[in-house]
């Protein structure tokens, strides 16, 4: 008896001790892995919006340059099967999910702490640049009924003309902010904690909102108020480094052609002509822009260039270029041979050329200056300045270029003539100025009065249309790295107009909006699908087949 | 504390007897005289003494003295009782037909007559999973449970298993059964260091931990009014599983030693049926394309063409000579090669590169009963196993021991203790859709596509310069080679698992007794992925460690109770109270761009990344079951669960779920109904079941994102970040519930030569947990949410023919036939469907109210309002802008036939499967087709082809282009909807052929018994809806164990065994 007795009593006080501590089911339900959102530090959100807008601005480049042939659209044969709407999932989830909340909690975090109208200031330019995006690619979207979390499973769109009042609204509130600044942000990568250059940004921005929108009044009183992004020192660009892993903080397009297994990107035969090819000088930014791996193309075959067998399409406008940009004027000697890229809707498979097709340069993509050393560049990301580019969102160039369009389009308070060289002027310094690699080659100070001598001589040559024309030209050259002003450039004026046609000869209509992405549509019941991508935005009042 | 004083003081009121046992014998026969082979002898009210006749009829038991009664039974026989006399001999016939009184295991081991129950148990004894080829156990019972769906992952070595009981019913819980080993939970995770895309299905599932040789009996408990006692862990049927260590001991000897040795070759299954007229290329051009659209190797007619394209250097195909040749692929890598010319022609590459693994297998158990009341057992087992990828293994030992014993103050105490060491290699297995991999490294994305006219086995894979790959494409590893592959990149895992049991039980009275049992299992699992950098895939090389330490504590302590209130009327039941505690504590580690090739340690990596993921989740049950018996032909019983969860905010914590079911046995009510001679036994039974279901731990609350080393700024400033995390916590969120009504018939006829058990439910589940995709525009992409609501509702049949029994010759067929229909009730408002897993935002498994479980979502043809396919000017079809519902990854049935002849001492068994309906998006069979390899591509590739459909204008499609185009652009290299297949096939999973040494061969050996066989899994099988050249086996899982189902995505193909086993006891 007393046997059973000790042995259930062990037992008996095993269970107790070992089950005491689980039979506190609230202790267990606190998560040992992670803190409370009440912990987060302003300047460390901070940090994460001014990254992610980095990301966002090229991930809103990357859709939108294949469509006005700054890189080659190979996803499809058409306009609508480039992009499927999933091709927008990752941008949707970055601006709704990512960015904007986290602009949000900042100006939650400075409205409820004060002293921080700095950091708030800063999260509304972030914000209403997003949205402002946001507009411009997809048209209508959400923003009234968003950020609600599970208050509004389903938030319904917004007209697009709305999400833009509200984001010069927004603008307008952080240029206030910023004129009464408080607090520090501890790591400024854009402006280095200058309130004056913040508020040139929010100006640019409410400048190119209004070009879109073809405000002449607000255009004049911003051109007036002179407090524009006007100077290199002033460029609105995100700075990558030149880390190559954990975390891998260089340009995109650099891990893309400067890694291994060869060039990702198809560049575009016509972007490439248009410095190449097209006009009698050669334009001083050639060489920082592309690339080349390898600078003879005459060689190839029917296997890594079909093209090169197949005869120029009847149905191009004839004097564009086709197979390379520089497929008429190649020089097998190799010094001006080699600009290999893709006609515009080139979707054959991948050949292997991934060694062979001109790569992205120095500018915008830390790549290599083409010295026309004509090697591949897929060394483990050891060339050029290893990827320390950057993301171009609004430079002093891009400024004059669309003043000198809204004094063209619009009859805005400019010289159109002045703007243009001196917009030209700004882009090619900025350029250059980028790197240190620049040797063999380099253009000289009259290589650069000669173009932009002769860019003049055209302006002034041509017609309305085809200052119009040169102007979007110029335009779009300067904008290597940013598709988003090139797509809206081009559906604000259709031009420049000489861009190749699709190589399917196909009535394939332009896409003057992206799919509604497929998280968008797919997840929310109050979301339809547009009935293609025809739709235009708001502001894209163009005739059908304008753009083209 | 105060009721364990109580508990404790009833121990005082009784004492045990202990005293001396003598040793009967005798012969068991049939009404004829014939002896019966395997019936069995029990001791009446002592538990677990007693033995089987022997291949003459005799058996010897000794029986403890106090007992006087022996309960003689057959299968198809009458039960029979005989009281000791004086005589030591007993001999009795059997009469073949009467009523049964089987005995099974029910929860918590309780065990109760089958007629009792008012729910399905069925019962799979050691004789069925033994001396099998698979290590898995529950690979074993493919096919042999009606209910239960099992499917492999793949064929790799240790790879996992998915198991399925009555349908998937949750979303974001596990729909994998409990596992209960000796009593006690059993952990029987799938742990994956990788997602779904990027290779899950090579992780092993932990009941591979169990060795199916020690393996004594399984019980399958399916319905919810089966499995209430266990409590929520129990909602998806639970897997009882008795070792031979925790089993009764049935044994006539005292000291018997037991050794099983097998050797199986294990070899591919599905390896594809290849086309041989054309090589690598496009358009019918030789090329170094990815795929085999090239020139013909025979060029006939086209002679003229070839030779002016050479000429013009617009093709490197040389006709000239027999067989053609062209460049060497590495004529401008590798030195030696420069210059070199190589034969285009069809290699035979894949038949080559796997191999023939042989998988040995050996086992001993060592039962010994020590002494009155002690019994002891003892087992070993070594495994090793050769996968059919080269280098690809798992080696297991298990070690075991049990022992049970009756202290002579009345306590029993049961023990198992049991020992896993395991180590296993696997190559990489990302999935893949049409050639490298989506997700990290993988063999298979680039091998089943080689070309044929690439000589897999004979290029050199490595470039002796500096170890990078080195293939057909040149220098450019756009595909890394598969050979280099084997040998720079692998997968490992070691185990070593604990897990055991100690139970105290003690009879308070005759009818009454306190029980307590403890379990511990407890394992560490070691995992590392390796690649080597200068391959293709991963070209700097990783390396990623995990270590996960899992623990199960679980107590359990009740009383039991049985006793007759009347000559009429029994009640039995049980009061307890469980606890159950998991914790899970991981360590990852990672590591990226190697520095000197070839090392793989994480100090040779540049980059290293790590975390930490602690999980603890607590549940406390109370429960309470008891039954009303009446005449032994009525039974009720009324069960129920309390459970509170550490899961869950306090409000919801708690949840209540009943159970009640009934028994009714018209032909022991109403014996006259068994004196037609048709019907000999019939039990209608009606269960109702419920259930609950609790979500993951930490899902009701958010959390703040925290990155350190977001970015490092060009002047080298590392920014560290605060984010609003994306998923947002629902601190309202309730449990799952489920609920099930169960009728079930089992009837014997004609002399118990056909038995039939038949069940159907109907399973209810509701407030079904959702991890929820938000658009992201509600400022979040994801939360959790009690959003369903989904019914499974099915047949079960099992189905048991003897039209033969003799003394030497019987024939036995039996089936099963299991249907369940799945379907998505209903979703919460304002959602209109919801993935179950999104593998990509335009492929994935969906939950869509009226569509059954899972539903494939996939991108779709655009086509007119008629159902024509619309094509494109360039005659391609068009994809329409959103994704459809392309496939129901569920089966419509799945049925099983299994045939069994024994005749003397041989015996023949089959096992056929056919499984009807089950879409499977299938990504291996559409690339060999898309790619031109599949003996269904070797038609006259010169030709055109006009997709059929319309035309934009809505006309008839005319546009004719090349059969490149058609099966490239139009296949399912560019739209999923053409890699959906019906996945029905019928398959011969099981083959063998045993023999049985008569004793009286052995009389003077040493040996008890001797037995071989020759045993066959998977041999041969056709899925049918599949190109026959695929040569597809369907029954695999690229997204690993869980909830998704219906995708193969370059996935390993299955495997298929061969091969040998004695077993012999002395």
């Amino acid at each position: 008896m007393k046997n059973i007795f000790k042995i259930f009593l062990a037992f008996g006080f095993l269970v107790f001790v070992s089950a005491c501590d689980s039979l506190d089911l609230d202790e267990q339900a606190i998560n040992p892995n992670s803190v409370t959102p009440e912990n987060a530090e302003i300047n460390l959100v901070m940090n994460n919006a001014m990254i992610e807008l980095g990301d966002f601005i090229d991930e809103a480049s990357d859709e939108t340059m294949p469509y006005v042939r700054m890189v080659a659209l190979t996803g499809g044969a058409r306009y609508d099967n480039q992009d499927g709407p999933s091709s927008f999932d990752f941008i949707w989830d970055l601006a709704y999910s990512q960015i904007m909340p986290d602009c949000n909690l900042i100006i939650e975090l400075a409205d409820a702490n004060g002293g921080f109208s700095r950091h708030a200031g800063v999260a509304k330019i972030i914000k209403a640049y997003t949205m402002l995006t946001l507009v411009d690619l997809f048209g209508d979207i959400p923003y009234s009924e968003a950020f609600l979390g599970t208050d509004q499973l389903n938030p319904s769109a917004d007209a697009g003309s709305n999400v833009y009042e509200a984001a010069i609204g927004l603008l307008e509130k952080a240029i206030n902010d910023l004129e009464n600044p408080t607090g520090t942000i501890t790591s400024d990568i854009f402006y280095g904690g200058s309130d004056a250059k913040w508020i040139k940004a929010a100006n640019s921005l409410k400048l190119k909102a209004y070009l879109n929108t073809g405000n002449t009044t607000q255009i004049n009183t911003l051109i007036g108020a002179d407090n524009l992004i006007s100077a290199e020192g002033d460029d609105f660009q995100f700075q990558y480094g030149s880390n190559r892993s954990t975390p891998d903080s260089r340009h995109p397009y650099y891990a893309d052609g400067y890694e291994s297994g060869g060039a990702g990107w198809y560049l575009s035969n016509q972007y490439m002509w248009y410095l190449f090819g097209e006009k009698f000088t050669e334009d001083p930014r050639l060489r920082y822009y592309f690339y080349r791996q390898d600078c003879d193309e005459t060689d190839e075959n029917f296997f890594t260039l079909d093209c090169t067998a197949l005869p120029y399409p009847t149905h191009f406008p004839p004097g564009l270029p086709w197979c390379t940009a520089s497929g008429d004027y190649g020089d097998p000697a190799g010094a001006y041979g080699g600009y290999w890229g893709r006609d515009h809707g080139n979707d054959d498979g991948i050949p292997p050329d991934g060694l062979k097709r001109t790569v992205w340069g120095v500018y915008p993509a830390g790549g290599k200056y083409d010295d026309a050393s004509c090697a591949g560049m897929s060394n483990g990301g050891s060339d050029g300045d290893g990827g320390a580019g950057i993301q171009p969102m609004i430079l002093s160039s891009y400024v004059d270029f669309m003043r000198a369009e809204a004094a063209l389009t619009l009859g805005t308070a400019d010289d159109p003539a002045a703007m243009l060289e001196s917009g030209v002027r700004k882009s090619i310094a900025k350029v250059m100025g980028f790197t240190s690699q620049a040797g063999a080659d380099a253009p000289s100070m009259d290589d650069i009065e000669d173009y932009v001598t002769e860019v003049n001589n055209k302006y002034n040559a041509a017609d309305a249309d085809g200052k119009l024309n040169l102007v979007m030209k110029e335009y779009l050259i300067a904008l290597q790295g940013n598709g988003l002003e090139g797509y809206n450039g081009y559906r604000r004026t259709c031009k420049p107009d000489n861009l190749q046609p699709l190589r399917l000869d196909d009535p394939s209509p332009f896409a003057r909006s992206f799919w509604y992405p497929s998280n968008y549509v797919n997840r929310n019941s109050n979301a339809s699908q547009k009935a293609d991508v025809t739709v235009p935005v708001f502001w894209d009042t163009k005739a059908p087949g304008c753009a083209k | 504390m105060k009721k364990f004083s109580l508990v404790l003081l009833l121990f005082f009121c009784a004492l045990g007897t202990m005293l001396a046992q003598r040793t009967i014998t005798g012969t068991i026969s049939d009404d004829k005289g014939e002896a019966l082979i395997g019936a069995s002898v029990v001791v009446k009210g002592a538990e677990g003494v007693g033995t089987t006749s022997d291949i003459d009829g005799s058996y010897s038991l000794e029986v403890p003295a106090g007992s006087d009664v022996l309960i003689f039974s057959y299968t198809g026989y009458g039960t029979k009782e005989e009281t000791l006399g004086a005589s030591n001999v007993v001999n009795v016939a059997l009469v073949e037909g009467s009523v049964l009184g089987e005995v099974v295991v029910t929860g918590f081991g309780i065990k109760k007559q089958k007629k009792a129950l008012g729910y399905a148990v069925t019962t799979i004894d050691s004789k069925e999973i033994e001396l099998k080829p698979e290590a898995d156990i529950t690979r074993v019972l493919r096919g042999k449970v009606a209910g239960v769906e099992i499917n492999s992952t793949s064929g790799l070595a240790g790879s996992g298993t998915n198991v399925i009981i009555r349908g998937y019913s949750s979303i974001s819980g596990s729909n994998q059964p409990l596992f209960v080993v000796d009593g006690v939970p059993f952990n029987s995770d799938t742990n994956t260091d990788r997602g779904a895309l990027a290779g899950s299905s090579s992780a092993s599932s932990r009941f591979l931990d169990l060795d199916p040789n020690n393996i004594s009996e399984v019980n399958v408990l399916k319905g919810l009014s089966a499995t209430v006692l266990y409590g929520e862990a129990g909602r998806n049927g639970v897997i009882l599983i008795t070792t031979k260590n925790g089993a009764d001991m049935e044994m006539d000897k005292k000291f018997e030693v037991t050794v099983n040795q097998s050797f199986h070759a294990n070899q591919i299954a599905s390896l594809p049926e290849d086309q041989d007229l054309y090589g690598n290329g496009f358009h019918n051009n030789q090329s170094v394309a990815f795929s085999n659209w090239g020139a013909p190797f025979d060029v006939g007619v086209h002679r003229g063409a070839f030779q002016r394209m050479f000429d013009r250097g617009q093709n490197n195909y040389d006709i000239s000579t027999s067989p053609g040749t062209i460049n060497h692929p590495y004529d401008d890598n590798l030195e030696e090669y420069a210059g070199a010319r190589y034969d285009y022609k069809a290699y035979d590459n894949l038949q080559n590169f796997f191999q023939t693994g042989l998988i040995s297998n050996t086992s001993i158990n060592v039962a010994n009963r020590m002494s009155e009341g002690t019994t002891l057992n003892f087992n070993y087992g070594y495994r090793s196993e050769e996968g059919f990828v080269p280098l690809s293994n798992f080696n297991k030992h298990t070690f075991g021991l049990g022992i049970n014993t009756k202290l002579s103050n009345g306590i029993k105490i049961r023990s198992t203790f049991n020992y896993v060491n395991s180590e296993r290699v696997a190559p990489p297995v990302s999935t893949s859709t049409s050639s490298n991999p989506n997700d990290g490294a993988s063999l298979f994305s680039n091998v089943f596509y080689t070309p044929r006219s690439v000589d897999l086995n004979g290029l050199e894979w490595e470039d002796p310069s500096d170890n990078s790959t080195i293939f057909y494409r040149g220098s450019v590893r756009q595909i890394q080679h598969p050979i280099w592959t084997l040998n720079n990149t692998s997968d490992k895992e070691k185990l070593a698992r604990f897990f055991g049991t100690i139970s105290l039980s003690y009879d308070l009275t005759d009818w009454l007794s306190v029980n307590y049992r403890y379990g511990l299992d407890g394992y560490n699992q070691r995992q590392r992925f390796a690649v080597n950098k200068l391959g293709g895939q991963i070209a700097d090389g990783v390396l990623e460690t995990s270590e996960r330490i899992n623990f199960i504590n679980d107590h359990n302590v009740n009383l039991q109770f049985n006793r007759n209130l009347t000559d009429d009327i029994n009640i039995d039941g049980v009061v307890g109270f469980n606890e159950r505690d998991d914790t899970r504590n991981s360590t990852f580690a990672n590591s990226s761009e190697q520095f000197v090739f070839g090392l793989q340690t994480h100090n040779n990596f540049v980059n290293h990344t790590n975390s930490t993921y602690d999980q603890r989740e607590s549940l406390l049950g109370a429960y309470a079951s008891i039954s009303f018996g009446y005449k032994s032909y009525l039974y009720f019983n009324l069960s129920g669960r309390n459970d509170w969860t550490s899961t869950l905010e306090k409000e919801n914590r708690s949840v209540f779920y009943p159970s009640a079911s009934l028994s009714f046995v018209p032909t022991d009510a109403f014996p006259e109904m068994t004196s037609s001679g048709i019907i000999d036994y019939l039990k209608i039974r009606v269960g109702y079941g419920t259930s609950a279901g609790y979500p993951q731990p930490y899902d009701t609350r958010s959390i703040l994102g925290i990155n350190t080393r977001e970015f490092v700024t060009s002047g080298g400033s590392v920014l560290n970040t605060n984010t609003v995390a994306q998923q947002f916590g629902n601190i309202n969120l309730k449990p799952e519930l489920h609920t099930e009504l169960e009728f079930g018939v089992d009837a014997k006829f004609w002399n118990n030569r056909i038995a039939l058990d038949l069940s159907l439910y109907n399973k209810q589940s509701s407030d079904l947990i959702i991890p929820l995709s938000l658009d992201p525009s509600t400022g979040y992409t994801s939360t959790t949410i009690n959003a369903a609501e989904i019914s499974n509702k099915g047949v079960e049949i099992g189905i048991n023919v003897t039209p033969i029994r003799r003394k030497d010759f019987s024939v036995t067929l039996n089936g099963n036939f299991t249907k369940n229909k799945n379907e998505v009730v209903a979703l919460s408002p304002g959602l209109s469907e919801f993935p179950i897993l999104e593998l990509f935002s335009t492929l994935g498994s969906w939950a869509i109210p009226g569509q059954p479980y899972g539903a494939i979502k996939a991108e779709t043809i655009k086509r007119d309002p008629a159902g024509n396919p619309i094509v494109s000017g360039a005659g391609t079809y068009i994809l329409d802008s959103e994704t459809g519902v392309v496939g129901d990854p569920n089966p419509n049935f799945a049925t099983n036939g299994g045939l069994s002849v024994n005749y003397k001492g041989f015996s023949l068994s089959a096992l056929i499967t056919y499984v009807d309906g089950g879409d499977i998006y299938a990504t291996t069979p559409s690339t060999l087709l898309a790619r031109g390899i599949l003996q269904e591509t070797d038609f006259d590739r010169f030709t055109t082809v006009i997709a059929p459909g319309v035309k934009e204008d809505g006309t008839p499609n005319d546009i004719q282009i090349t059969t490149t185009q058609h099966y490239w652009s139009n296949g399912g290299v560019f739209i999923d909807e053409m890699r959906v297949y019906d996945g029905s096939f019928v398959k011969l999973r099981e083959v063998s052929l045993g023999f049985t040494v008569p004793k009286k061969f052995l009389e003077n050996t040493p040996f008890g018994s001797a037995a071989i066989s020759f045993s066959a899994q998977n041999i041969w099988f056709k899925a049918l809806g599949f190109p026959a050249g695929a040569n597809f086996d369907p029954e695999v899982l690229s997204t690993g164990v869980g909830n998704a189902r219906g995708f193969e995505m370059m996935n390993v193909p299955a495997s298929k065994q061969w091969g040998g086993s004695i077993k012999f006891t002395f």
